[in-house]
């Protein structure tokens, strides 16, 4: 496995996978499940939605990897997450359930996923402030526009890529990144004081 | 002229460097000219650095996915039609076989009540029958009771006279004669069951004695030869040897008493069995009762047993007359109902296996 992580061949796990290799399916689920679970969380608010819809949507992948006609797999791959995460999200729209973030403060000791035990406890400490203040704002903002700017800002996606993982056009993804960001500034406007000093609008 | 503000879009695009070059330098030439501009663009700098710096959430687990997940992730909807439209046709015509054998079944019973009764209430309906055939007999046998009087008073008169004759002769002692009379106790005997003991002891003594069983001619002469043992004959007829009159009146109305409680035990007797729904003809002969009755009093028990026999013989003709149309009239609804019947229930078998195969032929 450290010998892929050196030689990292994207088309050719792809290949590997719609040939039916799981390992190397596999792979390519060990280089994006970070992203994946990243942009489901955002979306869906709630960790463990998020990591059933992150399963569901690696699962989903490999059954329709016969569908893949190239391009970018990531694109391609947070494509499914995304659509499985707004199917999720009607579904909860008509059977409505507590978030985990319904329980405020009990985040942090209640999820230890969230701590990073490397980092020093005063960066930590800004980290957390400024994850939980941009979660906080990004709650706030419409779906579409939120994926957005995760996918973009977040996640480094180019336009063309996150217009292929919205499945709109480019200029839509541009409209609805530049109003996200507006929207952004002026909800962390509201919470300057939360903000880590050097962040501060 | 005087250039418009750039849009959101624009200062947006040009944070992130996809403008183009002619755009960016009249983007650059505006902002050096507008501090609301500038300031617009340094806040969405900010956001995208602050959006860039957010550290990213750790998975809780990986997701790496097995064979098993897999197979269990991709069933193909297609298979799951056709069990189910299966099992669903299946459904439908066991609701449809409910329905159509429901309303045979009230249709039936619209037409002839008894007849839906039937099939259900055959073993029950049976009992009925003969419940009423019993009650026939003995109502036969009541009226046997009243009919065969003149031949009983022609026995009893008969007897009397047989009895009568030693007594006017003189020839008989008073033994012989009360040995002559055990028939009122073993009538009694015969119709009471176990209700007089004492009295069924008492007389049977002689008998058991003598060691034989049988005939009031057996009984006298076995009395008379053993007339010093006998005991309980002193107390019981007592008057016998006063005069020829009283005797004969005596005797006459012993004969009657055993005719009539003879007779009767006869009727209670059938009575009880008839209740019990157990055929007269099946229960075996009891050393002291029919027979002894029969013997006692031929006459009378003659002339039950052809009542008996009249009323049976038209009371069974009856029932088969009923029973016979009754089954025919059975027969002729039933049959279409129970070919119905066991036309669907193997039809819905028969979907129900192919649905069961079919769901493991496409699971396996």
């Amino acid at each position: 496995m450290t010998a892929t992580v050196e030689t990292w061949d994207e088309s050719a796990l792809v290949t590997a996978a719609q040939r039916g290799s799981i390992d190397a399916f596999n792979e390519l689920i060990l280089h994006y499940q970070i992203q994946v679970y990243n942009l489901a969380y955002h979306i869906m608010h709630d960790p463990a939605a998020a990591d059933d819809a992150t399963q569901e949507a690696f699962i989903s992948a490999y059954g329709a990897l016969k569908h893949f006609r190239g391009g970018s797999f990531r694109a391609w791959l947070l494509r499914i997450v995304s659509n499985a995460c707004y199917d999720e999200l009607r579904r909860h729209k008509r059977r409505p359930k507590i978030s985990w973030e319904d329980f405020g403060d009990m985040d942090e000791e209640a999820n230890p996923h969230l701590v990073d035990p490397g980092a020093r406890p005063e960066e930590s400490m800004q980290q957390t402030e400024l994850r939980k203040a941009l979660e906080r704002a990004l709650a706030k903002l419409p779906e579409h526009h939120r994926t957005a700017i995760v996918l973009v800002d977040s996640l480094g996606l180019s336009y063309e890529e996150a217009a292929e993982a919205m499945g709109v056009a480019l200029g839509t993804v541009k409209s609805r990144l530049a109003r996200a960001r507006g929207e952004m500034q002026a909800l962390l406007q509201e919470e300057q004081e939360l903000l880590p000093t050097r962040y501060r609008l | 002229m005087r250039q418009r503000a750039p849009n959101a879009v624009e200062i947006s695009a040009y944070v992130d460097g996809t403008l183009s070059p002619r755009d960016v330098t009249a983007f650059e030439s505006r902002m050096a000219e507008d501090a609301a501009l500038r300031q617009r663009v340094d806040e969405t700098r900010q956001v995208v650095a602050m959006m860039r710096a957010m550290p990213m959430r750790e998975t809780p687990r990986n997701y790496l996915i097995t064979p098993s997940m897999v197979t269990q992730a991709r069933p193909s909807p297609a298979p799951r039609r056709v069990p189910l439209f299966a099992m669903r046709l299946a459904t439908s015509l066991v609701a449809l076989a409910f329905v159509v054998t429901s309303g045979l079944t009230l249709l039936q019973s619209g037409m002839t009540p008894r007849m839906a009764m039937a099939p259900s209430e055959a073993p029950q309906e049976a009992l009925v029958e003969e419940f009423a055939a019993s009650t026939v007999e003995v109502e036969a046998e009541v009226a046997a009771l009243e009919a065969p009087a003149p031949a009983e008073d022609e026995m009893t008169l008969k007897a009397a006279e047989a009895e009568a004759t030693p007594l006017a002769q003189g020839t008989l002692t008073p033994e012989e004669e009360l040995a002559l009379a055990p028939m009122p106790a073993e009538g009694e005997a015969t119709g009471m069951g176990g209700g007089g003991e004492e009295i069924v002891e008492a007389p049977a003594e002689p008998a058991e004695e003598s060691g034989v069983g049988g005939g009031p001619e057996e009984e006298a002469d076995a009395a008379a030869r053993s007339a010093p043992r006998t005991e309980t004959p002193e107390t019981e007829a007592p008057a016998a040897p006063e005069a020829e009159a009283p005797a004969e009146e005596a005797a006459i109305a012993v004969t009657e008493i055993a005719d009539t409680e003879g007779a009767m035990a006869v009727a209670e007797a059938e009575q009880g069995i008839a209740e019990e729904a157990q055929p007269l003809a099946a229960m075996p002969p009891s050393p002291d009762g029919e027979i002894n009755a029969e013997e006692e009093a031929p006459g009378g028990v003659a002339a039950l047993d052809v009542a008996d026999d009249k009323a049976s013989a038209r009371t069974l003709e009856t029932q088969d007359a009923e029973s016979g149309e009754m089954a025919r009239e059975f027969r002729a609804l039933s049959r279409p109902t129970a070919r119905w019947a066991i036309g669907l229930g193997v039809a819905t078998a028969l979907l129900a296996a192919i649905t069961l195969w079919m769901s493991r032929h496409r699971r396996g």
